[in-house]
């Protein structure tokens, strides 16, 4: 029995429902690497119940609104898929560790010295250039007195915008410093939780920062923020015409003609407060509309290839 | 055995459950009456609503939700059970009072209490005609609009249908072509090209199939349909049967409802030879034959 079903006779979705949303989420995890729950170093089974159950409680009328709106197993997806996605954005954009995480992934991947580590070989994480990529067998702390012999402070994090340049560079050093002292790989939480100790940074004290010296590095940090935090149908707005062999030209074509409108308004506003005084708005749409395929596939996890996950992220 | 995070998870679920009245009254099949909290349908787009008079063919009523979260946006009124006397608290926009064709209505949510009752009556006479707008202040407004004016132009059967003979001149196609392939009569075949008896289903598919007129266009020629079973195919108590079709062979609302009533309209010919049918019945056994003969 679908779950759709399930849902309609029961009022409340069993085994097969559980079992859907589960697969769901693995889904959006592949494709907008969604870091895993709090205390989850990785997406194993529990983590995927955990970040069900946050989705349950940022969404308290989800299963209402499946009973309510979903009238076939295709919609009944659809619907599943679009609520639990704008779930995860807020989830992920309301912890100091997964903004962090965010941060990281923009500022550690211009490091040459640093690797970014994935499914299907190895969990989400951060290894030197070239190895080892083994999980590290060193404790927090001692990641942590790693990142203390790394010399710097971090008052204040920019509010919006890209991060300051000698943030930059100082982030930079300690994520070498760590995955040095780990002769291993180091997962993405774990990274940010350092991160988040060393310079406390939990109460996150906000400042307006000036952007970085390179507009152009800029605009490539921001875009990327800025398209993870954008559901399908504002992503289908933004790069429309240009949806060919993309999933956007469906989910455009659902829409009215209303929706688009208001769709459109809501994003010009969303980029105009994130470009900020930071960069030229037009010059960041510009560089979306160009860019959103390779930023998609930045953004995807390359587990794409694993679609059986039974246990653990990337065994089946 | 499931770990606790199953086991808390389930927990939730469960927490979280749609009342079984709601439940039930969804396997309901009820007449619309002012007061109900209904789901409008068409194709893929749906509307909760709220009834507030029941015309023929049509109905006046508010857009609703019964997931809506509380909020204080402009233009919702939200009421909760202990107002209402219903399972569940429902949000509605009084402002957004609008005709419906009848033949959008899908299920029933909510049954009408005296309360519910009451509040369709302040909206019947409170109540200014709405012009749906060209703008929207928030995308949820744009898509209810949007939804509104998808379930307003819902459309399926030309009545009468177009003459076969206006066709068969499109396509160069000939009377003694049509009688030979269908093996007709003189007589039977004027009177088909006139429009005086429908084509059946069968007919219509064998001339598809010889010529290259569209079957959906063969299909919109005719007398029409009769009045009483255009009706019952846009009565909400049929509407499972069309729903069934529409998810088995992949059609729109549009198309269903033309192939099953085109089928229930000659498997009455056949049986009775008459019009004077109930065609409730009839649409059920059209339906098993149309569903049998897809799968042989």
């Amino acid at each position: 029995m679908h779950a759709h079903e399930e849902l309609q006779t029961n009022g409340e979705l069993g085994d097969s429902g559980k079992t859907l949303l589960i697969r769901l989420l693995k889904q959006l995890v592949r494709q907008y690497g969604f870091p895993p729950p709090d205390g989850y170093e990785r997406w194993t089974r529990d983590a995927y119940d955990e970040a069900l159950q946050k989705v349950f409680a940022a969404r308290q009328t989800f299963q209402l609104t499946l009973f309510e709106q979903a009238t076939s197993p295709a919609s009944f997806e659809r619907l599943a898929l679009s609520i639990m996605h704008n779930a995860l954005i807020d989830i992920d954009r309301g912890t100091p560790a997964g903004r962090m995480v965010r941060r990281l992934r923009n500022v550690l991947r211009k490091e040459p010295a640093l690797e970014e580590t994935g499914p299907p070989d190895h969990p989400r994480g951060w290894a030197a250039s070239g190895g080892p990529y083994a999980r590290t067998a060193k404790t927090k702390n001692d990641l942590l007195r790693a990142a203390y012999r790394v010399s710097g402070s971090i008052d204040a994090l920019n509010r919006s915008g890209p991060t300051p340049r000698p943030i930059r560079v100082l982030l930079s050093a300690v994520g070498i410093a760590v995955v040095t002292e780990a002769a291993g790989s180091v997962s993405e939480s774990d990274m940010a939780t350092t991160v988040l100790n060393r310079f406390d940074l939990w109460s996150e004290p906000r400042t307006e920062a000036a952007a970085s010296s390179s507009d152009a590095e800029a605009i490539e940090e921001m875009a990327e923020e800025l398209w993870v935090a954008l559901d399908d149908e504002q992503r289908s707005v933004l790069v429309h015409p240009d949806t060919a062999n993309t999933r956007f030209a469906h989910i455009y074509e659902d829409l009215g003609r209303r929706e688009i409108d208001a769709v459109r308004a809501e994003l010009a506003a969303h980029i105009e407060s994130v470009a900020a005084n930071h960069v030229d708005a037009e010059a960041l749409v510009r560089y979306l509309r160009s860019s959103h395929r390779t930023i998609d596939e930045r953004v995807t996890s390359s587990e794409s290839k694993t679609s059986v996950i039974t246990g653990e992220e990337g065994t089946s | 055995m499931s770990t606790p995070s199953e086991r808390a998870l389930a927990e939730t679920i469960r927490d979280v459950a749609v009342p079984h009245e709601v439940v039930e009254m969804t396997k309901t099949s009820i007449d619309p009456a002012p007061g109900q909290i209904w789901r409008a349908r068409w194709n893929s787009r749906n509307l909760t609503i709220l009834l507030i008079t029941i015309h023929q063919g049509t109905l006046d009523c508010v857009p609703a939700s019964i997931s809506e979260p509380p909020s204080h946006k402009a233009g919702t009124r939200r009421l909760e059970p202990e107002d209402t006397g219903a399972a569940l608290a429902i949000s509605i926009w009084p402002v957004e009072q609008v005709a419906l064709p009848s033949r959008v209505l899908d299920v029933a949510f909510i049954r009408e209490t005296s309360a519910l009752i009451d509040l369709a009556d302040q909206l019947r006479v409170h109540g200014t005609p709405f012009h749906l707008p060209d703008t929207a202040t928030s995308r949820e407004a744009a898509r209810r609009l949007d939804t509104i004016e998808v379930l307003q132009r819902s459309e399926w059967a030309p009545r009468p249908g177009r003459p076969l003979q206006e066709l068969l001149k499109v396509h160069a196609v000939t009377a003694s072509e049509v009688g030979a392939l269908l093996g007709l009569d003189a007589a039977s075949t004027h009177a088909i090209l006139r429009g005086n008896r429908a084509l059946e289903p069968d007919q219509m598919q064998s001339l598809a199939e010889a010529t290259d007129i569209p079957l959906q266009d063969l299909q919109r020629t005719g007398p029409g349909l009769p009045d009483d079973l255009v009706h019952q195919l846009e009565s909400p108590h049929n509407r499972h049967l069309v729903e069934h079709l529409r998810a088995t062979q992949h059609l729109d609302d549009s198309e269903a409802r033309i192939q099953l009533g085109a089928a229930a309209y000659a498997l009455a010919a056949r049986q009775t030879g008459s019009r004077q049918v109930d065609w409730r019945p009839r649409l059920q056994h059209a339906l098993e034959s149309m569903l049998e003969g897809h799968q042989q």
